[in-house]
């Protein structure tokens, strides 16, 4: 591991810490893959997705670092805290972001209409058949007086029933092929059947535009996962902008003496090979996973105590106490006198 | 109990009299003087351990409590104190390290079979009498080596005694 740090702090560019409002932003996808990846750096992702705004399960860049983990890469050499840097922007600059933008906005509509198209050419099926049966139900109606009422009964029985099981069987819609969407429109009249078969068009047209892109996207960006960017489903949005510039400041952390020690058993931790997130989940200062978070749970709940200060029992019980629950072991950590980091875990046992 | 003499009790005196409770009074220790006979009390009559022996440390001026959970189990060092008592990390550490030591030194650990003690059980007994056992081990403890199964095979036979006497009664 510790070569790997190395090696990503000489051959490639430091990776840019925004500072604002005194919160650090990593505004840079790839710069988030490489901490996660090759620096065990998680933080968090505070920024909402663009096309699920009303949702708070999922979230996208900036990813905000705890204070602790920017230091740690400052220490590592792995990157660097920048400001941007505001001027007036050239004539050019605006012309170049503008058309940027404008083929971002193009490359977004174009997905979002494939995905239209595809969602009605999955329920072509469904649709059809609820026309057809308002179409029977006419005919009937016009042809019948109101005498034979039972019988309309019985065949809009029936055909609720075929519905029914159009929609069982349909029930991966994506398997449904082109073909069969001709053959079901056969029986209906030409113009749904235009309607269609224009569907068609545009959604193949669709498709050759939407590989066209990912293509284009993997040739630009060669150290993202080409199988990332199958699975992805939107044209990526970029948020770093290439024409910004930056100017390196000066961060004073860690200033206070709390600060000292959360950030001296951060980074021992660290070397330890565990990953680190914010503990505010369970209570504690900091969560320790063995592995990624994504695909560990973790082990341990730190709490950090500062020299000196005073636990009552009382205290003890309410972090030990959750852990236990949770099954995963409190630990108390604070620097000694040397210098040294220490802990001490605390199991609760239920003797019988 | 051979070599306590047998002494009078009535309903007044029988704590404060118990001779465990004046063996740690004459120890002379200023804390936890009842939360230690309590703690005591409760691993003998309520819990059931077995080879209970109440020892001293003096270098944390206070007793501490050796036995074992079940007759296979090792033995454990519980160390009594109060909700109140007011403990900085040194001082859990010095706990440990002391209390594991003293145990060690004594001879005592030979006595029931050599094994190292590397952890000890914090009880901390509110006012209401309430008991809670924290384990305290130096170090990071991953929750796998947790001695879970431990205390599941623990509560299975005494479930089963208690189940035999019941049925042994009735």
């Amino acid at each position: 591991m510790e070569d790997n740090h190395e090696e990503c702090g000489e051959k490639q560019e430091k990776i840019l810490l925004f500072l604002s409002n005194q919160e650090i932003f990593v505004w840079d996808k790839e710069a988030v893959m490489m901490l996660r990846r090759k620096c065990r750096i998680v933080g968090s992702l505070v920024g909402s997705l663009p096309s699920k705004p009303r949702q708070n399960l999922v979230f996208s860049l900036p990813l905000v670092l705890l204070p602790e983990e920017a230091r740690l890469l400052l220490d590592k050499n792995i990157a660097r805290i920048v400001e941007s840097d505001i001027t007036r922007p050239s004539q050019e600059i605006v012309h170049k972001f503008q058309d940027e933008r404008r083929t971002s906005i193009q490359e977004q509509i174009e997905r979002l209409e494939e995905l239209k198209q595809q969602k009605l050419a999955d329920f072509a099926e469904i649709i059809e058949e609820g026309r057809e049966r308002v179409d029977r139900k006419r005919r009937i109606s016009s042809q019948n007086s109101s005498g034979k009422v039972p019988r309309i009964e019985t065949e809009e029985k029936q055909s609720f029933m075929e519905s029914s099981s159009v929609r069982w069987s349909d029930d991966i819609p994506k398997k449904l092929s082109s073909e069969d969407i001709h053959r079901s429109s056969e029986s209906t009249d030409s113009s749904t059947q235009q309607q269609l078969k224009n569907m068609d068009i545009l959604s193949e047209d669709a498709n050759g535009s939407a590989q066209k892109q990912s293509e284009d996207i993997s040739g630009s960006s060669e150290n993202t996962d080409e199988i990332n960017l199958q699975d992805s489903t939107l044209v990526c949005v970029s948020t770093k902008s290439k024409l910004l510039r930056t100017k390196d400041v000066y961060w004073n952390f860690p200033e206070t003496e709390i600060e000292q020690v959360r950030c001296k058993v951060f980074s021992d931790l660290w070397q330890k090979g565990y990953f680190i997130t914010n503990g505010n989940k369970f209570g504690g200062d900091y969560l320790v996973y063995p592995g990624d978070p994504l695909r560990f749970h973790s082990h341990f709940i730190v709490k950090i105590l500062p020299c000196g200060e005073r636990l009552t029992g009382l205290d003890l019980v309410s972090v030990g106490r959750l852990g236990s629950t949770v099954k995963k072991t409190s630990v108390l950590a604070s620097v000694d006198s040397s210098g040294k980091v220490i802990y001490t875990s605390v199991q609760w046992s239920g003797f019988v | 109990m051979a070599e306590f003499p047998v002494v009078k009790t009535t309903r007044e005196s029988w704590f404060e009299e118990h001779p465990k409770y004046l063996e740690i009074k004459s120890y002379g220790y200023d804390v936890c003087l009842r939360e230690a006979m309590f703690i005591y009390l409760d691993l003998i009559e309520v819990k059931h351990w077995f080879d209970v022996e109440l020892c001293r440390c003096d270098a944390i001026k206070n007793v501490y409590i050796v036995g074992r959970p079940l007759k296979k189990c090792q033995i454990e060092l519980v160390v009594p104190t109060a909700t109140s008592n007011l403990f900085t990390h040194a001082d859990f550490r010095r706990i440990i390290t002391e209390v594991c030591q003293a145990y060690m030194s004594s001879g005592m650990g030979e006595k029931f079979g050599a094994s190292e003690a590397k952890s000890v059980y914090l009880a901390i007994m509110d006012s209401s009498s309430t008991v809670v056992y924290y384990k305290m081990t130096d170090g990071l403890v991953s929750p796998d080596e947790v001695g879970d199964d431990d205390a599941e095979v623990d509560s299975l036979i005494r479930w089963k005694r208690s189940n035999k006497n019941r049925q042994n009664k009735s």
